[in-house]
């Protein structure tokens, strides 16, 4: 049986090998397309702040003429100031009889839709506080104190989570397995659907039926290539994901903690992670090929497995917050083991019972899907579709 | 040896039970070729997706070479190749690749099943391209890359539903020359067509079918004799103006 599912499950990586433009939009387009993005983004913000900073800009000062102010202001700021009657880019208003030291409120007038000028009433804001506390630091010292007299207290930290689990792992185990997860979905997809509804659009199951090889053969070598694909694209994509955000200007999703450290990425808990993937990745195949199975053709399946990818986006984001658990039985639910099992693995606490207890869980549900799988290609109504 | 005994079966659309085969029965002997005949939506494809083991009769019995399709279904797999117009090998596969998965699933031995395609490349013509991807082949050649993966394992009964449908003339005469050379080499062809005049060259015997009833079968030469008819169409059009005054009374 198995010999026969590894023929099927041959043959079909074979046709994948030599279809170039599936395996470019399986792996190699994954692979690119998040660092494209992030290139992208990057460049365009870059020339945007470049531009911004590069502007002169035309500002109204009215209420004050302190040297300190402007110096300031100067600092951070390319300007020419314009008069009230002229158009200005931003103006900024001093009371009336204002004199530094005295308690006043100062008005910043700009237009917050253009990006530039916001920039610049940004600058203006903090010359403003410079100022603020330039004055007041010579207010203090007339009664000889300074700022750090004003500091009484300070508080150390010390953080008793595991080295992995502070800040960077715990950003790491909220976004991994939910970014593994989707798009080993998102990978079995089209791989899933097109060996079933496909392949019935095609004509060419009934080919396959009409064979003497056992329906549970061909269930099984179909679910065996989804999963493949499936874990391969998983795995591109991730990797684009990884690449793009250790790009120098690409933006850090992870707030500085992408760096995977190599002690997280030990023998013991790559195995842990291998299982939660691997099985996690059997059953999806299991359950496309299932849902595509059911359907007459391509377009059908959609309807049936886009409505699985939104609850398994939902699954991902809602336990994306969940701190790790006691709770066991959480591991005995397909997609919330895996990212529950990842999430302990990138906080440094990974337990071999929960891996074990997900992987289990998730060959036994894949198994049942492969038994459904050939069921319904025994049963009348698929082969009523072919 | 196909026999087909009281075959009825109905689909079930929407909770609405519809009849597609009544009571068919017929046989199908070796070296011959059998004609099943009717218009479109008469029970063709439902009647050899029964004996092809698709679909399972609702009442009535199916056996090829005696053994029956519902109980020993992998046996009749075994012995029969099947092929539908609509059938279509595509992909980036070679047509050699695509016989060298048919047989391995067939479990044919790698010596043997080589020996086989070269066989079938050499009946067929497909020399040429054997090693093309089937997805770039035109019509008559896919359809002679379908022949060969279907009759691969060598099987005694050929089974045929609308082979030409979809095809040119140069096309058709490859699947009419290999139905020809089946039933020289003792085979049992069944095959069904909408087109009368085509079943009229090829068929020895043939069996009528019209809204899931079979109106008649046997020699084809006799039931044109015995209706008084000049050819397929005249017997056709005889036999369903017969039913109806039958339905009418
Ligand atoms: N899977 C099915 N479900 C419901 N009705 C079907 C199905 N397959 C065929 N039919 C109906 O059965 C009748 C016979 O179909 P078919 O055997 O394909 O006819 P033919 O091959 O002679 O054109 C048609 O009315 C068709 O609509
Ligand atoms: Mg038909």
């Amino acid at each position: 049986m198995m010999h026969d599912a590894l023929i099927i499950f041959r043959k079909e990586i074979r046709a994948l090998v030599k279809d170039k433009r599936t395996l470019f939009s399986t792996f190699i387009l994954p692979l690119l397309m998040m660092p494209i993005i992030f290139i992208g983004m990057g460049s365009v913000l870059g020339s945007i702040q470049k531009e911004a900073v590069e502007t002169i800009y035309r500002i109204n000062i009215e209420g004050t003429t302190d040297r300190r102010f402007f110096e300031s202001v100067d600092a951070l700021l390319d300007y020419q100031t314009v008069s009230a009657s002229e158009s200005s880019d931003v103006q900024v208003l001093f009371p009336d009889g204002f004199v530094p030291g005295n308690p006043a409120s100062i008005r910043l007038v700009y237009d917050s839709s253009s990006q530039k000028i916001q920039y610049a009433a940004q600058q203006i804001s903090t010359a403003l506080q410079l100022y603020d506390r330039q004055i007041a630091a010579l207010k203090l010292s007339d009664h000889g104190l300074s700022f750090d007299d004003l500091t009484t207290l300070t508080v150390t930290r010390v953080d008793l989570a595991p080295e992995e689990a502070q800040s960077g792992g715990s950003m790491l185990a909220m976004m991994v397995p939910y970014f593994l997860i989707i798009f080993l979905f998102a990978g079995s997809m089209s791989s899933g659907m097109d060996v079933t509804a496909g392949e019935k659009e095609r004509g060419s199951l009934a080919a396959l039926l009409v064979n003497q090889v056992s329906r549970t053969s061909i269930a099984m070598g179909k679910i065996l290539h989804v999963m493949t694909v499936s874990t391969l694209s998983a795995i591109t994509t991730f990797l684009g994901l990884l690449i793009s955000m250790s790009l120098p200007n690409g933006t850090n999703l992870f707030g500085g903690g992408g760096k995977i450290s190599i002690q997280l990425l030990s023998f013991n808990t790559l195995g842990m992670i291998l299982l939660g993937l691997l099985s996690t990745a059997l059953f999806t195949a299991a359950l496309v090929t299932l849902l595509g199975s059911l359907a007459k053709s391509v377009k059908e399946a959609n309807t049936y497995v886009m409505p699985m990818y939104l609850v398994v986006v939902l699954v991902g984001v809602m336990t994306m917050y969940m701190d790790p658990s006691k709770n066991v039985a959480l591991f005995f639910v397909p997609y919330v083991n895996t990212i529950f099992v990842f999430k302990e693995v990138f906080m440094g606490m990974g337990s071999i019972l929960h891996v074990l207890i997900a992987f289990v869980a998730n060959l036994a549900y894949a198994a049942i899907g492969v038994r459904l799988v050939s069921l319904l290609f025994n049963s009348e109504k698929i082969l009523q579709t072919v | 040896m196909v026999q087909v005994k009281g075959l009825t079966k109905s689909f079930t659309t929407k909770k609405i039970s519809k009849k597609v085969l009544d009571a068919i029965t017929f046989e199908a002997f070796d070296s011959q070729v059998f004609g099943l005949l009717g218009p479109n939506g008469a029970g063709k494809t439902t009647t050899l997706r029964t004996i092809a083991t698709l679909l399972k009769p609702d009442v009535g019995t199916v056996s090829v070479d005696g053994y029956d399709v519902v109980s020993h279904g992998t046996e009749v797999r075994n012995r029969i190749g099947f092929l539908t117009g609509d059938m279509k090998l595509s992909g980036h596969l070679s047509c050699r690749e695509m016989m060298q998965f048919f047989g391995a699933l067939n479990h044919m031995e790698p010596k043997v099943l080589n020996k086989r395609i070269a066989e079938l490349a050499n009946q067929l013509g497909m020399e040429d391209f054997l090693d093309k991807q089937i997805a770039k082949l035109s019509a008559g050649m896919s359809q002679k890359t379908a022949i060969a993966v279907s009759i691969l394992h060598d099987p005694h009964v050929i089974i045929f539903d609308e082979p030409t449908s979809n095809l040119d003339i140069l096309a058709v005469k490859v699947v009419a020359d290999f139905i020809k050379d089946s039933k020289e080499a003792g085979k049992c062809v069944i095959l069904s067509t909408h087109v009368l005049s085509e079943a009229e060259r090829l068929c020895d015997r043939i069996g009528i079918i019209h809204k899931g009833k079979l109106l008649c079968s046997g020699e084809k030469d006799l039931l044109l004799t015995d209706y008084k008819a000049a050819n397929l169409e005249d017997l056709f059009f005889n036999l369903v103006s017969l039913q109806e005054v039958r339905n009418d009374a």
